[in-house]
């Protein structure tokens, strides 16, 4: 029998995340790394993508719903304005879980101003590499409901 | 010594599975904490828990967990929006938190996505049911243990 298979995006700027003073977080390839070991310990298997344009991404969730049991996205620079990626959740009947690695609920006055919260399952954000983590470990516990 | 977690219900979460239950389930507290109680068994941490309706109880409670708790799940309930008070409390407490809510805020209103607590949390994780509860005591021990996460089961 063949594992139920999970999505994993990074996006926009997650390629260059080591020195970026306001993330204390992982690079996007140590995330993936540590993604596989999870997968591998829940008995899942999962497919881990970075990509940079926001085109790619809306594709990778269109084709989706084909392979995948449910995906984890951290949209990343393309969270405050990604109407197009909104559209892809929101259209593409998966649970979705939101990630972000840190920052983004720490500012102040705007909160976190993703636009594809609202299309989510949920959201978890603030724990770097462990957000990942736990939103697989989440999607898992969810499926097997 | 296990760590020490405090888990805090704030106001309305007392009428849990009584109250919305479209929104926030059928769920009581007490079933909330007896999960909660289970989970906390089998990864060896001693989870105690607080809940309180009134905005002064809660400051107080945080207050108190400077130099006792390890860290805390807290669903400060509708407070999280608006209640400078306790958000200072939390930083006053120099301890983890973090911050949970039972529902998608970000699906509901307008005043429910702006969180003035977020910016003292270590964290927030929203719309996973009582799951949510579970997932922050676990990124709370994942800073105290080696691998910081068991990557190997479910929530």
């Amino acid at each position: 029998m063949s594992k139920t298979k999970f999505l994993v995006i990074s996006g926009t700027n997650s390629n260059l995340v080591v020195g970026r003073e306001a993330f204390e977080c992982d690079s996007w390839q140590n995330i993936h790394a540590a993604l596989d070991v999870t997968a591998s310990h829940l008995g899942i298997a999962v497919d881990c993508h970075q990509f940079s344009h926001k085109d790619d991404i809306v594709d990778c969730l269109r084709r989706a719903p084909e392979q995948y049991a449910g995906v984890v996205i951290n949209a990343a620079g393309m969270t405050d304005y990604g109407d197009a990626l909104r559209n892809a959740i929101g259209s593409m009947l998966l649970p979705c879980v939101e990630v972000f690695d840190s920052g983004a609920h720490k500012l102040e006055d705007s909160g976190h101003n993703s636009v594809i919260a609202a299309v989510c399952l949920g959201v978890i954000g603030g724990f770097g590499q462990q957000s990942y983590i736990l939103a697989l470990q989440a999607l898992v516990h969810l499926s097997e409901q | 010594m296990p760590a020490k977690i405090a888990v805090v219900h704030g106001p309305n979460l007392n009428m849990l599975g009584m109250r919305e239950v479209g929104i926030y389930g059928g769920q009581s507290m007490q079933d909330i904490n007896d999960e909660i109680t289970a989970k906390a068994k089998q990864l060896n941490v001693a989870v105690e828990f607080f809940q309180s309706n009134c905005e002064g109880e809660l400051v107080t409670f945080m207050q108190q967990c400077r130099g006792r708790v390890d860290g805390v799940v807290l669903n400060a309930g509708a407070y999280t929006h608006y209640s400078i008070a306790l958000r200072d409390a939390i930083a006053a407490a120099q301890v983890d938190v973090v911050e949970v809510h039972i529902s998608n805020i970000f699906k509901r209103e307008a005043f429910r996505h702006v969180s003035v607590i977020g910016a003292v949390c270590i964290g927030q994780i929203c719309g996973f049911g009582s799951l949510g509860y579970i997932l922050g005591l676990k990124s709370l021990l994942a800073k105290y243990a080696e691998p910081r996460i068991s990557a190997g089961e479910t929530p």
